[in-house]
């Protein structure tokens, strides 16, 4: 029986091991490429960076307003994400507050949303009538409320027992210091899942700054490195396209700055995440189950 | 409990009314409300109103434009000749680069870049100028060439008369003017280095055969097998083949070399011959494409062909050769990184690099030069622009001589000067051209910008001097690399492209058929993008085939197959559009 066990758990764990190489190896890979010379990174790499360089690195932080746009990417991540955790956290509390008049049609407005979308051109239209266009307020306000933080956080109130909020108004507390000081503090799983899914969004977001903004002091970090890539891209076509020169020519090969891009991007996410990961587990599961 | 109760509704009714868009008349709406009545978008009247046009940009101050080219690269404002270009203007030039979406907001709001290209079919690029004219986004530009192209009216006056018949929509305006018009060129004159697209096989290894004769494809095919079994892996063991290809490109890989040596081009599901003459690729009437596919189906029964071929994309294909792992490529355009690879295995300079043999084949492609230039993409100005007269000025300019030059060549004095009567580079440019050619290009933009030019690179000015001084005979020889000069020297001739000319023909295409010919219906659409979608799986069968019987089958199952999809219709349809053009243009004297 104990050797059966102990069969299983050799086996189960070869599996994951397996499973979870799988799932390592491409990001991996990238890691790898994004350190290898471009020219011989092209010929494949396996397990080791091919020519250990870090040129492609180079090559990106010299790149004009790597600075600013950094900045710009981080305080849209940290102002994005505090005014979404407050905007959703409070209009979640009201959806759920017995006084609030209307509010299963308000709710089910929002919710809306969430299904049915116009589509690009009616939100490019809309976003220029409220004036956001080329301002720093389209990258926190649009992003202000979403549908889907709102269901998440209502139904986790939903489980909060009543009578903590009663015995609150009882002893003469209001909406606000409700709100503040026994819904925010009971919260915080849901709050930390909610920031996490926020700020990884508003790290990655460059739609809204691609379609909008061209004010080169307001472009992020997704925008400055994919308008790279593009450069990048359309030079290596134009070189390539030449008739033969022979001669020492080095091509921008547009992979090795796609993986360096790619690590960039997702690198300061990734040393977020391991702290917050204890409350997304927990809050995830808490609003599921009670809902 | 009342007083709660109020604050609460109160609390709603601010959260809905923030939730719904504010009604204004910014900047924005007001474009809108203004494109919609078809007038100028903006603050500005459009030029045929006859109002006051511009706000007013004192003269000190550059007027901004931004400009979006079929490949225009964002970014590059900042090179040699831009500078020089935004100085002389007194302009400030913004390259942009606009995602479908961006294309899709942009029509509908009249946001558009101010000066931009569109394209022959809407695509991920551009949108078409007829798409643009029923929008209502561009400018009809007959006062505007009138006052302020002086350049236009001389050096492309037929682009005119073109644009107004064919791509006016039906209105007769003018509203696009084309770039890469080949003034004053000499047809069969044209000097080039080299040609591009072919069978392209590895040189030294050739050489190392001692330059066997070939003079057709079996021959090509026995001498590659023999080269691939005396070099069966690379240097790190991976496998050699002598063809591949990639999928990303449709089925370019798989039959343009055969077809372009052959005297035929790439079409959309058809071939073009050198009078813009289609044959279908499938079905009846179709012949090179077959030959094509045969002769693709006999190197894979012999082992050449990579078994990936069919799965990879063209950065796969790519760093594949440069691992060197190809004995034949499509074209010389993916060299350089395996050129790099050879050199760092010892490869001798003299021996790098992968050509097509002289005389193996009976034609060679020349290009398909248009005595419209890009007539597929003609450049517009958008009712957006708030300076239209400085753009007209701008693109007046790229259509002089000297403004095209400046794009080709760069500026008098500074890139290149004159001797002797002759127009050339000067030393120190004809020496970072062969240094590094990237990155030469890069710093001065010199060759950067070619949808830009208004003039083809193989226009001549009044005195019949090139505009691209790289074409003349002492760049052509002083480009030459050391492997040029070798082949040239085995040859016999002073570059190579004089090698292919001396043994072969050079097939110029001239497509203004197709180019002026009517777009298929929506249902013809409809069949062409079904068959697109099969031609892969098909070409994929009949280049696995494992017989000349089964070939055979394959194909006709195929052709029966593309037939119940409607691709013979579809063939007859874009055929018959095709032959109207061509009388309509015949009918012009074109």
């Amino acid at each position: 029986m104990k050797n059966r066990h102990l069969l299983f758990r050799c086996i189960n764990g070869l599996i994951f091991l397996i499973l979870m190489l799988i799932c390592i190896y491409p990001f991996y890979y990238v890691f790898i490429y994004s350190f290898s010379d471009p020219g011989q990174a092209a010929r494949g790499i396996t397990f080791w960076p091919r020519g250990f360089s870090l040129i492609n690195y180079k090559t990106l932080f010299k790149l004009n307003d790597i600075g600013n746009a950094f900045l710009i990417s981080t305080l849209r991540t940290i102002l994005g994400t505090v005014i979404t955790v407050i905007c959703c956290t409070f209009f979640a509390y009201l959806m759920t507050n017995r006084y609030i008049w209307g509010k299963k049609i308000i709710y089910r407005f929002v919710i809306f949303t969430m299904y049915i979308s116009a589509g690009i051109i009616p939100w490019y239209l809309l976003m220029g009538r409220l004036h956001l266009q080329n301002s720093f307020l389209l990258y926190i306000i649009p992003t202000a409320l979403s549908a889907y933080y709102v269901i998440l956080i209502k139904t986790y109130l939903e489980s909060l027992p009543e009578s903590l909020i009663e015995a609150a108004e009882v002893e003469g507390a209001g909406l606000i210091k409700i709100f503040c000081q026994i819904i925010l503090p009971l919260s915080k799983p849901i709050l930390a899942t909610i920031a996490v899914f926020s700020a990884v969004g508003q790290w990655n977001s460059y739609f809204d700054n691609l379609m909008l903004v061209t004010n080169p002091k307001l472009q992020t970090l997704q925008l400055i490195l994919y308008n790279y890539l593009n450069q990048a891209q359309v030079l290596a076509t134009m070189s390539q396209r030449d008739l033969s020169r022979g001669a020492a020519v080095q091509l921008a090969t547009p992979r090795s700055i796609q993986v360096t891009i790619t690590i960039i991007t997702t690198l300061p996410i990734m040393l977020v995440y391991p702290f917050m990961q204890k409350y997304f587990v927990k809050g995830i599961m808490i609003g599921a189950v009670k809902g | 409990m009342k007083m709660k109760q109020l604050m609460s509704t109160i609390l709603c009714i601010c959260l809905s009314v923030g939730l719904t868009a504010c009604g204004g008349n910014g900047n924005l709406a007001g474009k809108i409300a203004d494109n919609s009545a078809g007038e100028t978008v903006g603050d500005n009247s459009s030029v045929q109103e006859g109002s006051a046009s511009a706000e007013e940009v004192s003269e000190e101050e550059p007027v901004e434009l931004t400009y979006c080219g079929a490949d225009s690269v964002v970014g590059m404002e900042d090179t040699e000749i831009i500078d020089y270009i935004e100085k002389k203007l007194n302009i400030k030039l913004t390259f942009v680069q606009y995602t479908p979406d961006q294309w899709a907001a942009g029509m509908a709001s009249g946001d558009l870049p101010d000066i931009f290209q569109t394209r022959a079919k809407r695509d991920a690029i551009a949108v078409t100028i007829e798409e643009a004219i029923d929008a209502g986004v561009i400018l009809e530009l007959t006062d505007l060439v009138e006052e302020y192209g002086p350049n236009i009216k001389q050096n492309i006056p037929n682009v005119l008369d073109y644009m107004r018949t064919y791509r006016s929509n039906g209105t007769g305006g003018l509203y696009g003017i084309n770039t890469n018009v080949p003034t004053n060129n000499r047809e069969g004159e044209d000097t080039v280095s080299d040609y591009g697209v072919g069978f392209c096989v590895r040189w030294d290894y050739y050489k190392e055969m001692g330059y066997p004769e070939i003079t057709n494809e079996d021959e090509l095919l026995d001498m590659l097998k023999q080269m691939q079994e005396a070099h069966p892996v690379t240097e790190d063991g991976k496998p050699v083949y002598s063809f591949g290809g990639f999928s990303d490109w449709g089925l370019w890989s798989y039959f343009v070399p055969y077809a372009f040596q052959h005297g035929w081009m790439n079409g959309e599901g058809c071939l073009f011959g050198p009078n813009c003459e289609v044959q279908p690729m499938f079905g009846e009437g179709a012949d090179i494409f077959k030959k094509a596919m045969k002769f693709m189906n006999k190197a894979n029964r012999m082992g050449l062909c990579d078994p990936e071929m069919f799965t990879m994309k063209n950065a796969d294909f790519v760093g594949k050769h440069a691992n060197l792992q190809y004995l034949s490529v499509p074209c010389t355009w993916y060299n350089s990184d395996a050129i790099a690879t050879q050199r760092e295995q010892g490869v001798a300079e003299t021996d790098l690099g992968w050509r097509m043999i002289p005389g193996a084949f009976p034609e060679m492609y020349g290009g398909y030069p248009s005595i419209f230039g890009s007539s597929d993409r003609p450049t517009v100005i958008s009712k957006n622009c708030k300076n239209p007269e400085a753009a007209m000025r701008f693109l007046d300019y790229m259509s002089s001589f000297e403004g095209s030059r400046i794009l080709m060549s760069g500026v008098e004095g500074v890139h290149w000067e004159i001797i002797d009567g002759k127009k050339e580079f000067t030393e120190e440019i004809m020496q970072r051209r062969l240094d590094d050619f990237a990155e030469f290009r890069k710093e001065t933009g010199i060759g950067l910008f070619w949808n830009m030019q208004g003039l083809a690179n193989n226009a001549r000015d009044e005195e019949g001097q090139y505009l691209d001084l790289g074409k003349t005979d002492k760049a052509v020889v002083a480009g030459l690399s050391e492997a040029d000069k070798d082949f040239s020297e085995h040859y016999g001739v002073e570059y190579p492209a004089q090698a292919y000319q001396a043994r072969g023909n050079i097939t110029y295409f001239n497509l203004e058929p197709s180019n002026m010919a009517k777009a298929l219906d929506n249902d013809m659409q409809m069949i062409e993008t079904q068959c697109e979608n099969y031609y892969m799986t098909l070409v994929a069968k009949l280049i696995n085939s494992s017989s000349d019987e089964e070939f055979e089958k394959n194909w006709e199952a195929g052709c029966a197959e593309l037939d119940a999809m409607g691709y013979n219709k579809m063939m007859e349809a874009y055929t018959a559009n095709v032959e109207e053009a061509r009388e309509e243009l015949e009918r012009l004297g074109n």
